[in-house]
């Protein structure tokens, strides 16, 4: 079972927060990632674990695809949760893409393959490391 | 806990009864919502149609690239303060005044056909101690409109 992330999509601008739900309650912040300013990731500002994602400031409906050739080239490890989409074991793409043809492109219809039945894009590693940098 | 709060807020139809509960809130925890100073009110309550939205101008200023960078009333209260809320970030919320300083002097991070970014040159204390910057991040629009997306913290570099 991955780490659940809770989702909040503001359709104004098409823009996404995903936040770990066991995160401790401290103070976080957007940190740059090596993804453009496409993608942050939320880090705690007391200890710096990564606790969430967000495209804050970017626009998902033009961003996507620059975004998914950046997280090709630079994957994120773990696999997660979100049971808005009703993924499970999801890698952070494999979430994104959701994101984008739930609230983008409006497939609300959509089904989104089982855990088990998914072909994985993207590697994740055995360990993952705390640090993302 | 966040979440009451969210829902409290919104149960207010209009946007300046969710901007008064953000204020109450905001007062309940500590923190105030200053006015921002030395920005251009001409506009002030002229609308303009965005993504689908009628956009209340709140003020201009012009950024330090000589762009005339409009802030919208609901992107302020809707999309920025609530999602620093949602995100339990309101304690930045006491320096949103300072959007139109970093848009005149802030340090360009970014700068996109359609996207750019400033960062505050001073940084700031959180509720538990650590150090943070705050960035700006506008965008324009399709129809050629500069203004404010949002606004955030960053952790600053140790």
């Amino acid at each position: 079972m991955g780490r659940r992330l809770d989702l909040w999509f503001d359709s104004f601008e098409n823009t996404f927060d995903l936040l770990l739900t066991d995160r401790p309650k401290e103070p976080t912040a957007n940190d740059d990632a090596n993804y453009d300013f496409l993608l942050y990731f939320i880090r705690s500002l007391k200890t710096g674990e990564v606790v969430g994602f967000s495209n804050e400031g970017g626009n998902l409906a033009t961003d996507y695809e620059r975004l998914m050739g950046l997280l090709e080239d630079t994957p994120i490890p773990g696999l997660f949760d979100v049971p808005e989409l009703g993924l499970r074991d999801a890698t952070l793409d494999e979430i994104i893409t959701a994101i984008y043809c739930r609230f983008v492109l409006g497939e609300s219809a959509v089904e989104y393959p089982t855990a088990e039945e998914r072909e994985r894009p993207l590697p994740t590693m055995a360990e993952e490391p705390n640090n993302f940098e | 806990m966040v979440a009451d709060v969210i829902n409290w807020i919104q149960e207010e139809e209009t946007l300046d009864g969710r901007l008064q509960r953000i204020t109450t809130f905001l007062e309940n925890e500590g923190y105030f919502l200053p006015s921002p100073k030395n920005v251009d009110r001409s506009e002030q309550g002229d609308t303009h149609f965005m993504y689908g939205q009628s956009l209340t101008v709140e003020y201009t200023v012009v950024d330090q690239g000589g762009r005339k960078v409009y802030h919208y009333h609901e992107i302020g209260v809707d999309h920025i303060m609530l999602r620093r809320i949602r995100r339990d970030e309101e304690w930045t919320l006491e320096h949103i005044s300072s959007i139109p300083r970093i848009l005149r002097r802030g340090k360009l991070i970014l700068d996109e056909l359609d996207k750019v970014i400033y960062q505050s040159r001073r940084t700031y204390m959180s509720p538990t101690g650590e150090r943070y910057s705050l960035r700006v991040i506008i965008r324009r629009s399709w129809q050629g409109i500069w203004y404010v997306a949002t606004f955030h913290p960053r952790p600053a570099r140790r």
